[in-house]
């Protein structure tokens, strides 16, 4: 258990909204268990992450307009609602994404930088 | 920022009616556990052991819907409309014990109010004129023993000075020039700004100045 905890990677508010907007842009429309499955799936260490935790970034990316949830039926006949990428999410996700490479890089020449 | 605001609009919504977005939460966590068992039933755990797995992986189903309220609504509106209506539940329940609460309430604000307005009034409020702190009281007396009624003059006095002294500052050069009493009484004339002096009536008679008593309006 302990150990679990200490594997279990910390994600940050506006790094899941980026990692939802791209999982949604490259996938197409996906529920929100759809959507942890991918994000397991696409981590190369198990991803141990409670998959209630999207659920306030699916909100809050709802409520921006960024994507639009609609209900529907998925193969095992279960109802489930659906969320999709918009125009406004798609133009979101780039801006989104020039971001986190400017800070992501920041950091990496920081740990790079040796004194 | 169109982002930003269609997102305060949409919060705003949910904090005012919070049941749309509640019954849509609670659907969508159900049909989320109900793929997770799915998911553990097809590799071979029995309902209850797979129910278990969905809700170990789900993560505190309360905590999360706790999380979820707080970013769809605005937890502030959401408190208030909830104490708002405990409140009338409980009006309801003990009238009689809510009148009196809300009588003693209105009550102590009423008393904290003019209690407020009073210390105010006497102590911070500027006067009514200009240079207000230059306003003083002058008391007549005679062979040193003050009138029937502390700090007043007679009229004769009054006019005298009057003349002489249109408004504070005046009697108080007045007072420092020892312009006097043209009756020839004793005059105390009291106003930090004269405090030490020795003036001299104009009749000759000495005017002393007391310890100033600032007006206040």
């Amino acid at each position: 258990m302990a150990s679990e905890r200490a594997g279990r990677i910390e994600v940050f508010q506006g790094t899941l909204d980026l990692i939802v907007l791209r999982a949604l842009s490259t996938m197409g429309p996906l529920h929100a268990y759809g959507l942890a499955a991918r994000l397991e799936r696409v981590a190369d260490d198990p991803f141990p992450l409670n998959q209630g935790t999207l659920y306030p970034a699916l909100v809050r990316l709802e409520q921006k307009g960024w994507i639009r949830g609609t209900w529907g039926r998925t193969d095992t006949n279960r109802e489930a609602k659906y969320y999709a990428i918009t125009k406004a999410g798609l133009r979101a996700l780039e801006s989104e994404t020039g971001r986190w490479r400017r800070l992501s890089g920041l950091v990496e020449r920081l740990l790079a930088d040796r004194g | 920022m169109a982002g930003q605001v269609k997102r305060l609009l949409a919060r705003l919504r949910n904090a005012l009616r919070p049941e749309l977005a509640e019954a849509d939460l609670t659907r969508e966590v159900a049909s989320h556990l109900g793929l997770l068992e799915d998911a553990y039933r097809a590799r071979g755990l029995s309902p209850a052991e797979a129910r278990l797995a969905a809700l170990r992986q789900f993560g505190p189903v309360e905590r999360v819907k706790s999380l979820q309220r707080d970013e769809r609504s605005l937890p502030w509106v959401d408190d208030a409309r909830q104490d708002v209506r405990e409140l009338v539940r409980a009006g309801l329940r003990r009238p009689w014990a809510t009148v009196s609460a809300a009588t003693l309430i209105a009550l102590a604000v009423a008393g904290t109010t003019t209690l407020g307005s009073v210390v105010y009034g006497v102590l911070f409020r500027p006067l009514a004129w200009p240079d207000g702190d230059s306003l003083i009281r002058i008391e007549e007396t005679r062979g040193g023993q003050r009138g029937r009624i502390p700090w007043t003059i007679s009229n004769a006095t009054y006019l005298a000075w009057m003349a002489k002294a249109e408004t504070g500052r005046s009697a108080r050069r007045l007072a420092r020039a020892g312009a006097g009493d043209p009756t020839g009484r004793r005059t105390r004339c009291s106003t930090r700004g004269c405090r030490g002096d020795h003036a001299v009536a104009d009749a000759g008679a000495p005017c002393h100045a007391g310890a100033g008593t600032p007006v206040r309006g």
